[in-house]
């Protein structure tokens, strides 16, 4: 069974912006494909239709059936992941192995302080000083 | 509140939903497609579920050699689609299939102009609220239990009361599409007095 993996520097999912960092990409694939693509995407969640958008690809030829490689990656400097009431934006990398339409896909944040902008106050923050 | 990307009811989410048959099959209902020539209506009222069969039909007929071509019209968008002939008109042949989502939007003299300017298209399957513009493959209704079921795959913790499920249902006219609508907005939390009936329940 085929299996692609994208592993992220220490095991962290959120991240500043234009940090760069060093993806591994592993894969396991029942026939060698043409090429892999490592993406940056960042996709729309909500009540309305679904953006998405390819900020970034990496490719690597002939990578075989079989291996691992260290990518390093520049995240893009916006936009920001945010959420509110009715849409958020999420990012994330995701591997595909072309032509054979196998993939994985690992969500981030990308942010101010590798945090999520939230667009509504959570319930349990206290209320802002005047 | 809770976060857009954390809501069961999210489009994405209910884009993933299958459509259901009430008593048959896909190789059934391929088996009558083929049978008709691949010409068809499939009639319903609105959120009953025509677009989501329509959607996986193109999925079906594809692995079949066919060239599934889509056209989309709705309330907002209901000009005669001349540039989708025009790039099509001289190409068509007995593997074009068009999957034409919304054709009630075409008044009866644009619907006639566009089946003969179509006609060398092996296959012409509509979507449509009334049944007559092609002879009817299928006819989608909607029930409380389909939506009861519909909303369990949607999140399977979710406790919904009867009364919240019959009233929504009652109010939409069975328009499962709005129904599931409201609910993304019921699970926001903002609306207190019907959040009641709503519990979320997170497995632990």
């Amino acid at each position: 069974m085929s299996q692609l993996a994208i592993y992220l520097p220490d095991d962290r999912s959120d991240f500043e912006p234009m940090e760069t960092i060093s993806v591994e990409a592993q894969w396991e694939l029942d026939s060698e494909p043409d090429s892999l693509q490592l993406r940056v995407v960042w996709n729309t969640s909500g009540k309305g239709d679904t953006n998405i958008s390819t900020k970034k690809i990496i490719t690597i030829d002939s990578p075989g059936a079989a291996d691992s490689r260290r990518l390093d990656v520049e995240l893009p400097a916006e936009p920001y992941s945010f959420s509110g009431k009715y849409v958020s934006l999420i990012w994330a990398l995701e591997l595909i192995a072309q032509p054979l339409n196998e993939s994985c896909r690992r969500e981030i944040t990308i942010g101010p302080g590798r945090r999520e902008v939230l667009l509504h106050r959570e319930s349990t923050d206290p209320p802002a000083e005047e | 509140m809770k976060r857009a990307r954390d809501n069961p009811f999210a489009v994405e989410q209910v884009q993933r939903l299958r459509y259901r048959f009430r008593d048959e099959d896909w190789p059934s209902f391929l088996n009558r497609l083929r049978s008709q020539n691949y010409r068809g209506a499939i009639v319903g009222p609105k959120g009953s579920g025509k677009t989501t069969l329509l959607e996986e039909l193109a999925g079906q007929l594809a692995p079949l050699g066919l060239r599934v071509h889509r056209l989309f019209l709705n309330e907002q968008r209901r000009a005669y689609p001349a540039s989708f002939v025009r790039s099509l008109q001289n190409s068509l042949g007995p593997q074009d299939v068009i999957l034409f989502d919304g054709c009630e939007q075409l008044r009866p003299l644009s619907w006639w102009r566009f089946r003969w300017q179509t006609r060398r298209a092996g296959g012409l399957i509509v979507t449509t609220h009334r049944a007559g513009r092609l002879p009817t493959l299928i006819e989608c209704q909607t029930t409380r239990e389909l939506f009861g079921e519909l909303v369990r795959r949607l999140h399977d913790s979710i406790a919904l009361s009867p009364e919240t499920l019959d009233r929504l249902f009652e109010k939409h006219r069975g328009n499962l599409r709005d129904a599931i609508r409201e609910l993304y907005d019921l699970a926001t939390g903002e609306n207190l007095e019907e959040t009641d009936s709503l519990t979320l329940r997170s497995r632990m």
